[in-house]
């Protein structure tokens, strides 16, 4: 969505548009009206707000929180200025292409960087203007910020297709992945134990709905932790939590689905010893050596 | 322990099911938000609702975690290389850093001890009292090149002490007569003070005395430059020898006899100096001879426009002649000086300016930049024209290369080029 700049400021807020203006200090040289500016804000409060008119105080915050000298860049960008080009080139495109390059190598970073550029600076055309990605841009984070983001979401979204494209292939082959659903987990050779596909699909089943009822921080842990197998730094740094928070909190909600997970298991009439065999059966299915997978991350 | 590796082994599978349980559980990528929302997430900048929504979505898409730790992941700042690491490997550093030491000890022991430096035998030995002060009398002219150890004249090539001395001695005479001259000018502008200039010598009386000890800093700053520049041998040439330091020198003498008040003086012995260490600190090497002493000149100059600029509260633009600098004294007021700065003749560039910023590629041509668009060029140091800016902007820096070509800093960072005098502007980097 790109907002609606017909989004109507209520009345009142004009000492706020103008200091927004101000502050956003365009140079001269980009050529930028302050009309076409507070089109750009009123997208983006449009985006923010979803065309709903909100209180006006929370209106003046929204303004103030904005990052006002990257939007009136970006909005001379995209009104094609020169100066501001130049502004931009000199002060972004060495860092989309660093970026670029440590997201994705040198290569790939390079032609990830290279088509971004040229989206922005607006190859498309609509109803015979000019399209540019910075029409996409409201000021929210910081200009550089969001070129990251982009960067990032594309790399993540050619990865995503080129493993559903590899898996494909694999699955034809009849290889079994470790992300296939639980209940395709039974694997193609007979087990001595019939019980043993009904146990590991109670434990998997108690485990799911165990880590769907956690408090989605405490989820979102997890899986940064196990999935994307990112650092506790790392972690700490999306979450805005010290390392050490970070451990300590891994710690009690690891401990905590653990402990839910034997409960349900046990409220399924499962015993002690059935239990125990549940999760040995698990041990074999899908061995996991997180000590393994950290020293692979350091 | 057994129970602990029970417990460990049991650690290891929940590990290994929750690991399974999250990779499974995606929502549908349609309700993925746009990168917008994902930066201001990254930045901080959602409200609490907006954030605690979208860390529900998060822990549900591994679209948009992966986003997110490909961001952080890229973001991380490798520890910085230290340029020339190897340079800082103690293994070689430390022996050449007492080596150097060594050698600087010897160097200033045998050039205040003449008598023990003349007979070449003694041993390099670290002093353990300070080295002597620099004598201020003059030394007669038998003393100096001559008694250089033989050790050290073994080293040196290709010119001979001699040389040397002689040819020192002529510049020595040539800066003497030159400080006479403008001592007179100095005395004559004192007795008659010029309608023109506002630096009439009565006035600068106050200042001569701060200029003197402004220039008295400049000068030792340069003795210190001159020290490094002894010490350390250039590329291409054999060691530098630790010759006697310019003072000692017999054709630095009359720059010791000179009073200090006389500010003139006080700046040809600066040149003096400089050029006697661009001599002297690297008697081996003609190249390098040359190239210390372009340094040095270039220190002197910066240094004297330094001391001019704080002694004055004005902006000194400096220009290839040490002796040759202009000021922006305000508004649209520029001086210039031929004397290194004894005295100022002012002239107005533009009438409207508000002057802030200069450069001087020859000592005749002068670019100013200022306020609203303000950018004025002489040619020769007299006629000043106007030229229409690239933007009408504050300007706050210009860099000329000749009577043509120019780049200007805006305030807000913009910078252009001309090369036909403002005819036509592009944008530069």
């Amino acid at each position: 969505m790109i907002g609606d700049d017909r989004f109507e400021f209520p009345a009142g807020v004009e000492g706020v548009l103008a200091d927004c203006w101000s502050k956003a200090a365009a140079p001269a040289g980009w050529q930028l009206a302050e009309d076409q500016f507070r089109a750009a804000l009123a997208r983006s409060a449009s985006q923010r707000f979803s065309g709903r008119l909100p209180d006006k105080r929370i209106l003046e915050n929204y303004l103030g929180s904005l990052h006002l000298q990257d939007l009136a860049l970006a909005v001379a960008c995209s009104a094609g200025n020169a100066s501001a080009w130049d502004v931009f080139v000199a002060q972004y495109r060495p860092e989309l292409y660093r970026a670029a390059r440590a997201i994705a190598g040198e290569s790939q970073g390079r032609d990830l960087a290279d088509s971004l550029y040229a989206e922005l600076f607006g190859l498309r055309e609509s109803d015979g203007r000019r399209k540019s990605l910075f029409d996409y841009f409201h000021g929210r984070s910081k200009l550089g910020t969001w070129l990251r983001a982009i960067l990032a979401q594309r790399h993540v979204d050619h990865l995503r297709r080129a493993a559903r494209t590899e898996s494909m292939d694999d699955s034809r082959d009849g290889d079994r992945r470790e992300t296939d659903a639980p209940n395709e987990m039974a694997s193609g050779a007979a087990t001595p134990d019939p019980d043993r596909d009904r146990f590991l699909a109670i434990l998997q089943a108690a485990v799911t709905t165990v880590l769907a009822d956690l408090d989605p921080r405490d989820r979102l842990r997890l899986a940064y932790y196990y999935v994307n197998e990112l650092t506790l730094a790392q972690i700490g740094e999306l979450l805005g939590e010290h390392e050490a928070t970070v451990s300590r909190k891994l710690e009690r909600t690891r401990r905590e689905v653990r402990q839910r997970v034997e409960a349900l298991l046990r409220e399924k009439n499962l015993s002690e010893a059935q239990l125990a065999q549940c999760l040995e059966y698990a041990r074999h299915e899908w061995p996991f050596d997180l000590a393994a997978t950290l020293s692979a991350r350091d | 322990m057994a129970s602990n590796g029970h417990e460990a082994t049991m650690d290891s599978t929940m590990d290994g099911l929750i690991r399974r349980s999250l990779s499974t559980a995606n929502v549908a990528e349609q309700n993925c938000p746009d990168p917008e929302i994902v930066a201001s997430y990254y930045d901080r900048a959602l409200d609490p609702n907006e954030r605690a929504q979208f860390e529900t979505h998060l822990s549900n898409c591994a679209r948009c975690r992966e986003q997110l730790a490909v961001m952080v992941r890229a973001d991380e700042k490798p520890a910085p290389a230290v340029p020339h690491a190897w340079l800082w490997d103690w293994r070689w550093l430390a022996p050449a850093v007492a080596a150097l030491l060594i050698l600087t000890v010897w160097g200033v022991h045998r050039s205040t001890s003449p008598g023990r430096v003349a007979n070449g035998k003694q041993p390099l030995v670290a002093m353990s009292r300070p080295p002597q002060p620099l004598p201020t009398e003059a030394r007669p002219l038998s003393q100096s090149p001559a008694e250089s150890p033989t050790s050290a004249q073994s080293l040196i090539t290709p010119k001979s002490t001699d040389h040397i001395t002689s040819q020192l001695q002529t510049q020595q005479q040539a800066k003497a007569a030159q400080m006479d001259h403008t001592l007179q000018t100095l005395q004559a502008e004192k007795q008659s003070p010029s309608l023109n200039s506002r630096a009439f010598a009565g006035q600068n009386e106050p200042r001569l005395a701060q200029k003197s000890s402004d220039e008295s800093n400049a000068v030792s700053d340069l003795k210190k430059a001159v020290g490094n520049a002894a010490s350390a041998p250039s590329a291409g040439s054999p060691p530098a020898v630790p010759q006697p330091k310019a003072a000692d020198h017999p054709s630095a003498a009359p720059r010791d006899s000179f009073d200090t008040s006389a500010s003139n003086q006080s700046i040809a012995s600066t040149n003096a100096a400089a050029d006697a260490a661009g001599e002297n600190g690297n008697v081996g090497g003609a190249l390098g001879a040359r190239q210390n002493e372009a340094r040095l000149k270039a220190f002197a100059a910066g240094a004297l426009a330094q001391a001019a600029e704080q002694r004055s509260g004005s902006t000194i633009i400096p220009t290839p002649d040490p002796k040759i600098l202009w000021r922006i004294a305000g508004g649209n007021f520029v001086e210039r000086t031929e004397d290194g700065g004894a005295t100022w003749h002012g002239q107005v560039a533009d009438p409207d300016a508000q002057l802030t910023a200069g450069s001087a590629p020859t000592n005749k041509i002068c670019w100013l930049v200022g306020k609203a668009g303000v950018i004025v060029v002489t040619k020769d140091s007299k006629q000043w024209k106007k030229l229409p800016p690239p933007v009408p902007a504050d300007f706050v820096r210009v860099e000329a290369k000749n009577s043509s070509s120019a780049t200007v800093t805006a305030a807000d960072g913009q910078k252009f080029s001309t090369e036909n005098e403002g005819k036509k502007w592009i944008p530069a980097k």
